[in-house]
């Protein structure tokens, strides 16, 4: 009995001694908390999901979630596919395009800045993300073609989905990495065309076409910068310039409206 | 005088204890949730998802059914074996159930006294639109696949009031043929509605109809264009009514709506009081009340989300799930009476 009170205070004491040793940060509070919440949270925030993508609209299944994944910070899939769903939905589809567009454009941009947010946690999958990031706008701009006009203004969803690429290039730098964005020059280019800026599309070509040097198959690099230089020295005003290789190549189609 | 009476009895006793014991906790679990909706909402820019915030109304929601579902068990002798006090009330007290029965029914109106606070204010604090709109959920007649070989589906409304959308929500199956997105065209009462604004290609693909204020009896889904067969389940083809309806009356029957697990709870909990303690009847209540709230077994969820989606809580949808929680909890209330003669003999 005249124990307890010497023990209590012992612990009390080495609790102190513990926290002024290892002072806790929140981050690591909140990730602790999170733990022990986790396999008792998690059940019910996955009903609460499937209800509201069976009874809800896609606002309250995107805040259902967020609620979610704020269990799982790691899940970048889960981030990706999510926010994916949301910005591609079109539930309501009133309105003149301009309106559509707008609400097109909120959806993205709240779904970008969420995934944005869980890179962060990601820790060895934020290259999903940033691929998720990278093409987002793009599938967008598809289901919504109303939003194209919208993102003009900030070089269209091309420029956008690059500026995302070049940023896991720099994070990640792999040959595989490297090489999506150097395959990528195409749509780029037809992007900085779309939006009248002929100077930049011939300078993005020409660093694609030092870039596929470094893709690892030559023999496809080789005749991939044979269609880049052609496409290049066509629209810098060569008009001697054969393009019946770049018509026949697929990955070149998104180009053949501005090489005529 | 009246009122003097009742209240000495097990009505009015039980529901001024479960007032005494609850208020603070109900107060309490409000303001955590409404203190936790606020630091840990999702982003959502400048919009709202008042359905999401659901859990921060059903949490205080549930402490308050429990603590006034424990408190009468604690408190009337005569719901658990073995109480002290139990065979005076066992004597004094008439009635099939010895009490128990009004101490239920004040436990019920003390959580709805204490509730209705949490489903008129807070949860217009956490979102809930100021009004409630009536959402008709309609069931097909015969069969519920839209396809190109296929019949159109029909529903019939007997509701004859005007709407004004129409909210599509199937189930996609496989393409017969090449993915081409299926279109559907809307007829009510033989007169075309429009076209649907989106084709359907995956499921639960939600598309959104508005047209002008009608009214109608008959609503035709006709397949015009594409390969991707859809199916009408339950849930997937909602009316959206033009008239508004006040939320307070929403969040007063929500209130009431609510009171049904806690009675299934201690009308089961009655039952088992017969034979077993209070530890048993405590546990009895507190894992009825987690199976019908938090898990969603019956009528408490819907109820919960309809009230913060701004759904309109008087339709047979909202009302029919409650018919099986009634039938459950009367059935244990009859078991109980007539388990109490037995056991006395």
């Amino acid at each position: 009995m005249n124990g307890r009170p010497w023990s209590g205070a012992l612990a009390i004491g080495c609790l102190l001694v513990a926290t002024a040793l290892v002072p806790p940060n929140l981050r690591d509070v909140t990730e602790f908390a999170a733990w022990i919440a986790r396999p008792l949270m998690l059940p019910f925030a996955w009903h609460s999901l499937q209800e509201a993508n069976r009874g809800g609209d896609p606002l309250e299944a995107f805040a259902r979630a967020q609620n979610l994944l704020r269990l799982l910070p790691q899940w970048s899939d889960g981030h990706s596919a999510f926010a994916y769903r949301f910005a591609l939905s079109d539930d309501d589809r009133s309105g003149t395009d301009a309106e559509r567009g707008a609400r097109a454009r909120t959806r993205l941009d709240l779904a970008m800045a969420w995934m944005e947010s869980a890179r962060e946690r990601a820790g060895k999958h934020e290259l999903d993300l940033l691929q998720g990031l990278a093409f987002l706008p793009e599938v967008a701009v598809r289901r919504e073609p109303a939003l194209a006009a919208l993102l003009q203004p900030t070089g269209g969803a091309i420029k956008i989905t690059d500026a995302w690429l070049a940023e896991a290039e720099r994070l990640f730098p792999t040959a595989a990495v490297r090489e999506q964005r150097t395959f990528f020059a195409p749509k780029l280019a037809a992007g900085l065309l779309a939006a009248n800026d002929p100077a930049n599309a011939l300078e993005m070509l020409a660093a694609a076409i030092a870039r596929s040097h470094d893709v690892r198959d030559q023999a496809l690099a080789t005749r991939w910068r044979q269609r880049l230089v052609e496409v290049s020295r066509w629209l810098a005003g060569d008009r001697t310039i054969d393009l019946t290789a770049v018509t026949a190549d697929e990955r070149f189609a998104i180009l053949l409206p501005f090489l005529r | 005088m009246k009122f003097g009476l009742s209240a000495r009895g097990p009505f009015g006793l039980t529901c001024r204890r479960c007032l005494h014991m609850g208020w603070l906790p109900t107060l309490l679990a409000a303001v955590l949730a409404f203190t936790l909706h606020l630091t840990i909402a999702p982003a959502l820019g400048e919009q709202h998802a008042p359905g999401a915030a659901s859990p921060w109304l059903v949490f205080p929601m549930v402490v308050a059914s429990l603590t006034c579902a424990v408190t009468a068990a604690v408190f009337w002798p005569t719901f658990a074996r073995g109480r002290p006090g139990q065979q005076w009330v066992e004597r004094l007290q008439r009635g099939p159930l010895r009490g128990s029965g009004g101490a239920m029914a004040g436990a019920l109106l003390a959580q709805w006294l204490l509730t209705v606070p949490l489903t008129t204010a807070l949860a217009l604090a956490l979102g809930a639109p100021s009004s409630a709109v009536t959402h008709l959920q309609l069931q097909p007649e015969g069969q519920p696949v839209l396809a190109a070989d296929r019949p159109p589906v029909s529903f019939t409304i007997r509701d004859p009031q005007p709407f004004t959308e129409l909210r599509l929500r199937p189930l996609a199956g496989l393409p017969t043929s090449s993915l081409v997105p299926t279109i559907v065209e809307v007829f009510a009462d033989g007169e075309s509605l429009g076209t649907m604004p989106a084709p359907f290609a995956e499921t639960r693909q939600l598309v959104r109809l508005p047209f002008s204020s009608r009214s109608m009896h008959r609503l035709e889904l006709v397949h015009k264009a594409g390969t991707v067969p859809l199916v009408f389940v339950p849930g997937a083809v909602t009316l959206r009514a033009a008239t508004a309806h006040w939320s307070l009356s929403n969040g007063l029957l929500a209130a009431l709506l609510a009171l049904l697990p806690s009675f299934v709870a201690m009308a089961l909990a009655s039952w088992c009081g017969l034979l077993a303690g209070l530890p048993t009847v405590i546990a009895v209540v507190a894992s009825g009340l987690f199976v019908q709230t938090i898990v969603g077994l019956g009528p408490f969820e819907p109820t919960m989300l309809a009230l913060m989606r701004g759904h309109w809580l008087a339709t047979s949808a909202v009302f029919q799930p409650c018919a099986a929680s009634l039938t459950v909890g009367s059935m244990a209330m009859i078991l109980a009476m007539l388990l109490r003669r037995r056991v006395r003999r």
